[in-house]
């Protein structure tokens, strides 16, 4: 048998086993399904789960700033050479050596580029993205496979709290934020190797 | 454990023998799911899967793997060398046994020789920041990587397709849907799923307080086996040299 698949109906059927509901009557799908997506963004956004790579082009007309659509961009590369994070305080402080892209920084939904382009530049964005919404029942959600399982909790403690089962309802979301912390910390942090882990020593 | 062992387990903690409010399929489900969340809590079910590079491009996607985490990646070297192995010339008659009877059928030398593999080259882990501030001499083979979604990032920019072994955790990739399956999951692993299922199990019976405390030891079992089974440290030379107090005893 194939691997299990988190399918929208699949999420549905786990969640209303939680809720002892096998067949809609208090809750819908469709109220379900809200908390479901609602779910998903918490998790891509609390953890920055949900990681693509997008390329944009800065402007010829003097603009310093290029925009992004996510929760936060991570890092910049312009010419396979990855562009140094500082802060708005510091634009004009920092030492150039030309004219091409060197430092950056984020603001809003736009990363600001230092010294500022004087030509159309293609960067390289490393994003934490917002993830699509799941609507067909065989939508799968485009956040990581080890971290759909916390999907179930979530929604289950969303849809008690609509039948105003407070406590269970903060039992549920204490689990689920256990469960993200605990998953998180094991799988998304991009720790470098140093040399003492390749040397015997 | 099959699934028939531990269904029993899990009803008999939960004192229904007999499917009632905990119907089969639903104990199945919570047996897959528990072995899906260990999987993905611990890494513990790991693979090597390899991986090849496309020539001036950064990323490998990870796409046809189902995998929860890279660990580590190796460069995989193509090509073997051939070594003679030193002081194993043979002398060999030919088959009349008359030395230098003819010019064309003399004694000859046997040079025993072994092949060998290249050898591969853990590459070091980076983050996104680092791109272009390594010195690299001018390398254009993978050296560096960097897990991003669902790519590797390489540096520098490989000018070749070569060969990766990425050291992997998955998840599990067949679900148990039969009495007579087992878990994919390592053995020492398998403990944790009858917990997770009671905790479930609780979680519908709506006795949320039973359930806290199932979660909490169902976690703090996770905590106990990656400390056992998954970090890896590895030895020193102080750890595999003989005390001095045993070596100068006589």
């Amino acid at each position: 048998m194939a691997a299990y698949s988190y399918k929208l109906s699949n999420i549905l059927l786990t969640v209303r086993a939680m809720l002892r509901e096998t067949t809609a009557s208090f809750w819908s799908d469709a109220i379900l399904t809200i908390y479901i997506n609602e779910a998903i963004r918490t998790i891509a956004q609390r953890v920055g789960a949900y990681r693509t790579i997008s390329t944009a082009y800065s402007t010829a007309a003097l603009t310093r700033t290029v925009a992004f659509s996510g929760y936060k961009c991570l890092a910049v590369e312009y010419n396979n050479k990855a562009l140094i994070k500082i802060t708005p305080l510091q634009l004009g402080h920092v030492r150039l050596d030309g004219i091409l892209p060197k430092y950056w920084f984020e603001y809003g939904n736009y990363i600001g580029i230092e010294p500022i382009p004087a030509d159309i530049y293609p960067l390289t964005m490393y994003l934490a993205s917002i993830p699509p919404a799941l609507s067909g029942v065989n939508d799968v959600p485009v956040i990581p496979y080890s971290l759909c399982g916390l999907i179930t909790p979530f929604a289950a403690s969303r849809a008690l709290e609509q039948d105003n089962k407070k406590d269970v309802a903060t039992e549920l979301m204490g689990m689920f934020d256990n469960d993200l912390e605990f998953l998180s910390q094991a799988l998304l942090p991009n720790i470098p190797n140093g040399i003492e882990d390749v040397r015997f020593s | 454990m099959t699934v028939t062992e531990i269904t029993n387990s899990a009803r008999a903690l939960l004192d229904e023998a007999t499917a009632a409010l905990w119907t089969s399929d639903e104990i199945y489900m919570w047996i897959n799911a528990a072995e899906r969340d260990i999987c993905a809590k611990t890494g513990c079910l790991e693979s090597i899967e390899a991986l090849t590079t496309t020539a001036s491009q950064r990323h490998v996607s990870l796409a046809t793997l189902t995998c929860v985490k890279v660990n580590s990646v190796e460069l995989v070297e193509s090509g073997t060398s051939t070594v003679l192995i030193g002081g194993e010339v043979n002398w060999k008659d030919t088959t009349d046994s008359v030395w230098k009877d003819t010019t064309d059928a003399v004694w000859k030398d046997y040079e025993r020789t072994i092949i060998i593999p290249n050898a591969p080259l853990s590459t070091l882990r980076i983050t996104p920041h680092h791109f272009g501030h390594i010195r690299i001499h001018e390398e254009t083979k993978p050296k560096y990587w960097v897990q991003w979604g669902n790519y590797i990032l390489i540096e520098p920019i490989p000018n070749d397709a070569y060969t990766l072994n990425a050291y992997v955790s998955i998840y599990p990739t067949d679900m148990m849907d039969a009495v007579g399956e087992s878990p994919q999951i390592p053995y020492e692993f398998q403990e944790a799923i009858v917990p997770y299922i009671c905790m479930m199990a609780k979680l519908k019976k709506r006795k949320y307080e039973d359930a806290a405390a199932k979660y909490a030891e169902y976690t703090i079992l996770l905590q106990q086996l990656i400390d056992t089974h998954i970090r890896r440290i590895p030895s020193r030379e102080i750890d595999i040299r003989v005390p001095d107090a045993v070596r100068t005893k006589r």
